[in-house]
């Protein structure tokens, strides 16, 4: 996602365009579809890559202090809710990273990528991503993190292809969560 | 004697002599960046050989080498491109064969194990480039690296 982020093409959207589209879509009442339409230019765009080499290491530092501070408690054990989804504890947790790390780039401009801070506005529409839940950005703590947890659940890791076998055995659709 | 003993003789001999690094560079990247990796190690003191970790960063450097040639000649159109690595990063696959190749009959099967799975060894080259973060973070080790590819290594698409 950093590479992404490190794209060099200018954005189609400016950052308060893609923000203002990020609160509306935050409002069940909204025409989600319309809104993500408007957003379809931005898909596209975030589809480049940069050079990743871009980033500074102190800013990066930083940003994955916030992901500690908001995510992990202070025996750096990761809070229940990461990478849980439809928790609104996750969801709050991930509006104040969010945050947080846009005012780390706004402070920061010379240490980050160009565009990092309009392309991290539409990467914090997780759902435009297609993630159950929200991901903070890949920093070190947080591959470390989601390691120590892929380890403790390996079973929650197992690959599935149950809609393809039900397919095949004429069985009905799997329960979503 | 060899290109690089010569240079590494003159290194040694002209310690104190300034222009030892121009003259190292003027080898080209590829050679010179070899021998100052070889100056940097320590082969003298018996009891302080590279560590594990060392040897996880020097052979990472040698695939960023490789890496970075490819990224140097990838034309705009396939920047971005999530396709086929053996097209896009040619030199970087044929330097982590020989890396494969290099730890194959040896007892350091951790590094092996690395080597082995291209995609994972080319996701720690790309962090690699992000100067420190990634590499010197707790996990950024053979013991921890091995695990990681233990538990979820084996995904496929």
């Amino acid at each position: 996602m950093l590479e992404r982020m490190a794209n060099p093409e200018k954005p189609p959207l400016d950052r308060e365009a893609i923000e203002k589209i990020r609160r509306q879509l935050l409002n069940p009442a909204s025409d989600k579809v319309a809104l993500k339409g408007k957003l379809s230019e931005m898909e596209r765009a975030f589809r480049g890559r940069g050079d990743v080499s871009k980033w500074n290491e102190e800013l990066l530092a930083k940003i994955d202090a916030q992901f500690v501070k908001r995510y992990l408690d202070d025996a750096g054990q990761p809070h229940d809710h990461l990478f849980f989804p439809n928790n609104p504890e996750n969801l709050n947790a991930f509006t104040q990273y969010y945050q947080d790390v846009d005012h780390l780039l706004t402070m920061h401009p010379d240490l980050a990528p160009k565009y990092a801070r309009e392309y991290f506005s539409y990467y914090a529409i997780w759902e435009m991503q297609g993630y159950a839940f929200p991901m903070p950005l890949g920093t070190a703590n947080v591959v470390k993190t989601l390691d120590e947890l892929a380890a403790r659940y390996s079973r929650g890791f197992c690959e599935v292809s149950i809609p393809q076998v039900s397919e095949s055995l004429d069985l009905p659709p799997p329960l979503r969560r | 004697m060899t290109e690089v003993s010569t240079v590494v003789y003159l290194a040694t001999e002209s310690i104190h002599n300034n222009d030892i690094v121009g003259k190292i560079e003027e080898t080209g990247e590829k050679l010179s960046n070899a021998i100052f990796r070889f100056l940097s190690r320590n082969e003298i003191r018996g009891v302080h050989l590279a560590t594990d970790e060392e040897q996880l960063q020097e052979d990472v450097y040698v695939l960023k080498d490789a890496i970075e040639l490819d990224l140097r000649d990838l034309k705009d159109r396939d920047r971005g491109n999530e396709g086929d690595p053996t097209i896009l990063y040619r030199n970087f696959m044929k330097a982590v064969k020989e890396k494969e190749e290099e730890y194959r009959d040896k007892e350091l099967s951790g590094y092996k194990r690395l080597f082995c799975v291209p995609s994972f060894a080319l996701g720690l080259v790309m962090a690699s480039r992000i100067r420190r973060h990634y590499t010197h973070s707790s996990w950024f080790k053979i013991s921890s690296l091995n695990q990681m590819l233990k538990v979820h290594g084996a995904v496929s698409q």
